[in-house]
């Protein structure tokens, strides 16, 4: 009887120890990624392209890319607000708006649900802002700063003209990340007596043209032209170039500056159209966000400080390694498909 | 027999086919998403975005209904949103929203003065207006974003002015209170349309402007007082929509108006004017707002998010027509 009895409890502890270990096997978490950035940005590309491969490094974790092609700030709170009625087990969010983020990434905290913030930081002091895990992203401020302190190395080296007027086009207006990627660059000139102006060229082809077009006729001094989108850049070389102000990298006219590591950007630097990029690490920005969620679920982890992911600079002579890592992330096809010039 | 019940049914109240469409495609979201669509936060959510959404519907109804057609609402919406965030900081909640409605009835007047008293058609003017009040909007706010800091939106004028849910306890998620708002414009509106005559004259003027004006009815008056309403109404929305987010940019309420032009459209209103139902037109913007959360909730990619809203508006048309027609058949 008693060695039944025993057997009957080692037989109860071992189901319930093997059903525990099989529960803690199929335990699957669903991360939710809540975007500013859609797929009319080739930007998308290298946060799903991220996902995707973090998916496959867990595979217990789905991941989820919501974002809109109409993107308002209005809009991301819908967006947001819907992906939080799904109870995931992590959401990822840029801070585009504090004001309006915060309520709902409060709530969606107070539910249990861990946040981390990518791209767009809550720029309040720590004590203020949201309580999110961590930011991971770029740095917008130094973004515009490194590359405006970079065309300054090349003037001294001979390379490009010294600036005399500087314009930032911008294609959003209300966008503070792209207002900041000019305040840096203002910051960079400042000293070097070029005037400085932010343009709003607007995400229209045609309308972005005329604007600069105009721009330029009014402003005969600007000779360097900062487009806050990589997409952009070719508008602006076009411009400059239907305009006769010789807009290649070389010590006259104009001199052309963008920013990311899209394929587009490459491309021009490559071709000598553009005389510098950037790159904030944007598969980071998607892949690191998911694995801070995934700690923090599966082991209490939570980050001690910001995880900024760049700017480096991509100019001419690490442009074709760029070229490289880009194709293998997007493949070819794709890659010669956003390749606009 | 059951047809030949439901047929007189449908030939009577347009927005019949409206509520038979909600109701398939709510059992349809709920039967397939696991619970992600169908909870209390996510209801919550649609129907908050219904209530904003719903006021700019109504007001573009009554102006459907004269004939003509106000495409500059979602432009009225973002003026008064940002109106009201300048001034709530400033004065007080209640005057700032009093304001902002204001400047959005006296958008609705400029639009009615310029389509009523210069003959051009209403799409030229409102187009026009569209352009204008967004770009002001984008000016005025010069890239930056107006706000009420979250940790200062307590108090009863934020909460009542959509800033919160009520009937919120344990795991129900309550309404957001612009949804009162909503429902108390609907009753006001329905007095007015069928118990005052200014409804009979509003359809008259949409049925024949020319036929309305033998009759002694005052057709620019009419008119005039369709796109005011329609302003304030559009205003109130930006508000409710501002005391929400409790910040706007110059791209709120950017789009919305085809929004609630659709919406009115699926709610059984004629666009030729002379047949509206506010509460079809509402539950075509219950509809809308739906769909978009159902899309979101299923995390479908941006790229095919538009087509399938596009699609599944396009087949719940057709089939409110379908329906319309297989009424009228003898």
């Amino acid at each position: 009887m008693n060695y039944v009895t025993k057997l009957a409890a080692t037989a109860l502890l071992a189901t319930t120890a093997l059903s525990g270990a099989a529960h803690a096997q199929d335990e699957t978490f669903r991360f939710v990624m809540v975007s500013h950035i859609g797929s009319n940005d080739a930007n998308m590309g290298w946060l799903t392209e991220s996902l995707a491969a973090f998916e496959e490094k867990y595979p217990d974790v789905t991941t989820e890319y919501v974002s809109t092609n109409n993107y308002s700030v209005q809009e991301h709170v819908r967006l947001l607000e819907q992906a939080i009625a799904t109870k995931p087990d992590g959401i990822a969010v840029p801070i585009v708006d504090a004001d309006a983020f915060e309520g709902p990434l409060r709530k969606a905290i107070e539910m249990g649900i861990p946040v981390v913030a990518f791209n767009i930081p809550d720029a309040r002091p720590v004590g203020e802002r949201i309580p999110y895990l961590t930011y991971v992203g770029g740095d917008e401020y130094l973004t515009g700063l490194h590359l405006g302190e970079y065309a300054l190395e090349q003037v001294a080296a001979g390379n490009i003209p010294q600036p005399t007027g500087v314009v930032c086009a911008s294609h959003d207006a209300a966008h503070q990340g792209l207002k900041a990627r000019c305040a840096g660059m203002k910051a960079a000139m400042e000293g070097t007596g070029a005037a400085f102006e932010e343009l709003f060229i607007g995400a229209e082809p045609a309308t972005a043209r005329n604007t600069l077009q105009s721009y330029l006729q009014a402003n005969p001094e600007t000779n360097y032209i900062f487009t806050v989108a990589g997409w952009s850049s070719p508008w602006a070389w076009g411009v400059a170039n239907d305009m006769g102000l010789s807009p290649d990298v070389d010590n006259e006219g104009v001199t052309v500056l963008t920013v990311d590591e899209a394929p587009v950007s490459i491309e021009g630097i490559r071709a000598g159209h553009l005389l510098a990029a950037n790159s904030q690490g944007f598969w980071l920005q998607g892949y690191a966000p998911m694995e801070w969620l995934y700690w923090n679920k599966t082991l209490g982890y939570e980050p001690q400080s910001d995880i900024l992911t760049g700017p480096v600079i991509i100019n001419a002579e690490n442009a074709e390694k760029w070229a490289d890592l880009v194709r293998g992330v997007f493949g070819d096809e794709e890659y010669d498909n956003q390749n606009t010039w | 027999m059951a047809d030949a019940a439901f047929k007189p049914l449908v030939r009577k109240h347009s927005e019949i086919g409206i509520f038979l469409i909600a109701i398939l495609l709510i059992v349809f979201f709920a039967a397939t998403s696991e619970g992600r669509w169908n909870n209390s936060y996510n209801i919550s959510t649609i129907l908050q975005i219904t209530a904003t959404l719903g006021l700019m519907t109504l007001g573009v109804a009554l102006v459907v209904g004269t004939g003509e057609i106000d495409i500059s609402v979602g432009s009225t919406f973002g003026m008064s949103a940002l109106i009201y965030l300048f001034l709530a900081v400033r004065v007080d909640p209640f005057i700032a929203a009093t304001a902002a409605v204001c400047v959005g009835a006296l958008i609705g007047a400029f639009n009615g003065y310029l389509v009523t008293k210069t003959g051009t058609p209403s799409l030229i003017i409102t187009l026009g207006s569209l352009m204008i009040f967004r770009g002001l909007a984008i000016a005025l706010t010069s890239g930056f974003a107006f706000s009420i800091p979250y940790k200062e939106r307590g108090g009863f004028s934020y909460f009542i002015l959509g800033g919160d849910n009520m009937f919120n306890f344990g795991t129900f998620a309550g309404v957001n209170t612009g949804f009162l708002w909503l429902i108390f414009a609907l009753v006001v509106l329905t007095v007015v349309l069928k118990l005052m005559p200014y409804g009979n004259h509003l359809l008259a003027v949409g049925g024949s402007s020319e036929s309305a004006h033998s009759r002694g009815i005052r057709v620019d008056r009419v008119k005039l007082k369709a796109f005011i309403i329609c302003g304030a109404l559009a205003g109130l929305g930006g508000v409710l929509e501002a005391g929400k987010l409790g910040s706007a940019d110059g791209s709120m309420g950017r789009l919305m108006e085809l929004q609630a032009i659709a919406s009115c459209v699926l709610g059984g209103c004629l666009l030729a004017g002379g047949r509206i139902s506010l509460i079809g037109a509402l539950m075509g913007a219950f509809v809308l707002s739906s769909i978009q959360s159902y899309l979101v909730v299923m995390a479908v990619r941006p790229q095919w998010f538009m087509v399938l809203l596009g699609i599944i508006v396009v087949f719940a048309a057709l089939g409110d027509k379908k329906l319309r027609h297989w009424a009228h058949k003898h």
